[in-house]
């Protein structure tokens, strides 16, 4: 059966941690990520009122780094 | 009488179930518990994102602990992080799937501030308790999940990110 999208949408901790999962599964891009520093990893979002980082861009740029290596145009084209 | 004290007791087990706690899940709860109580009371957990984040799946939702210390802020990381020992949980996130409508859930939003979540989901919600520790995330009606972080009294353990987008 396959998985409903929630009706609240994805947060970019989801999104970055599906990316994560599918980076683990694939020996190339894992070998391009060991070239380029390694890889990141996602991390639960900091709630806070005094966060430094309300939008969570942390997890977004996990999964933009992920995407963008199997990405045909540039990340903002 | 029986089938009215039946009735009775299904209302209370149904609306408790429903009901949050503020401050733990399931006797779990940031900078209190450590790596060790969470096996202990879950077992191991389904997967693990790096090494300091495990992931518990359950048939209505998935659960994270993270466990993001950093004793004496020394390491300069891109993430919140804790000044604690290690292996302590400083997060606890439950997300639903799938999702119930907030009006179904016998959840009271009024006691909490509500602040909209901003970024890319619209109509996305987080409902905070008084001392910011706990939080009810609520999109397009529907309840997303439960986020346990620490409080303001743990306020000065915080570690900062070292950049920001």
């Amino acid at each position: 059966m396959p998985q409903q999208v929630p009706a609240t949408g994805y947060t970019h901790f989801e999104m970055a941690t599906a990316a994560y999962k599918a980076a683990l599964a694939d020996p190339a891009f894992m070998k391009y990520a060991n070239r380029h520093g390694g890889r990141t990893e996602p991390k639960l979002p900091d709630y806070s009122p005094d966060s430094k980082d309300p939008e969570d861009w942390y997890n977004a740029d996990v999964s933009d780094r992920i995407a963008r290596h199997g990405c045909r145009h540039p990340i903002d084209w | 009488m029986i089938r009215l004290s039946f009735l009775i007791a299904c209302l209370l087990l149904f609306g408790s179930a429903q009901t949050p706690s503020p401050s733990d899940w399931r006797g779990l709860s940031p900078l209190k518990s450590t790596r060790t109580d969470v096996v202990r009371t879950l077992g191991g957990p389904d997967e693990t994102i790096g090494n300091d984040t495990v992931t518990y799946r359950f048939p209505d939702r998935d659960v994270y602990f993270a466990f993001y210390s950093n004793p004496n802020c020394e390491r300069q990381l891109p993430y919140t992080s804790w000044n604690v020992p290690s292996d302590t949980v400083t997060a606890i996130d439950v997300i639903f799937r799938p999702q119930q409508l907030i009006a179904d859930t016998g959840i009271d939003l009024t006691k909490y501030r509500k602040i909209e979540a901003g970024g890319d989901l619209l109509n996305r919600y987080n409902y905070f308790n008084a001392d910011w520790s706990f939080v009810i995330e609520v999109g397009n009606n529907y309840l997303a999940g439960y986020h346990y972080r620490p409080g303001n009294k743990q306020a000065h353990l915080r570690c900062e990110p070292s950049k920001q987008r």
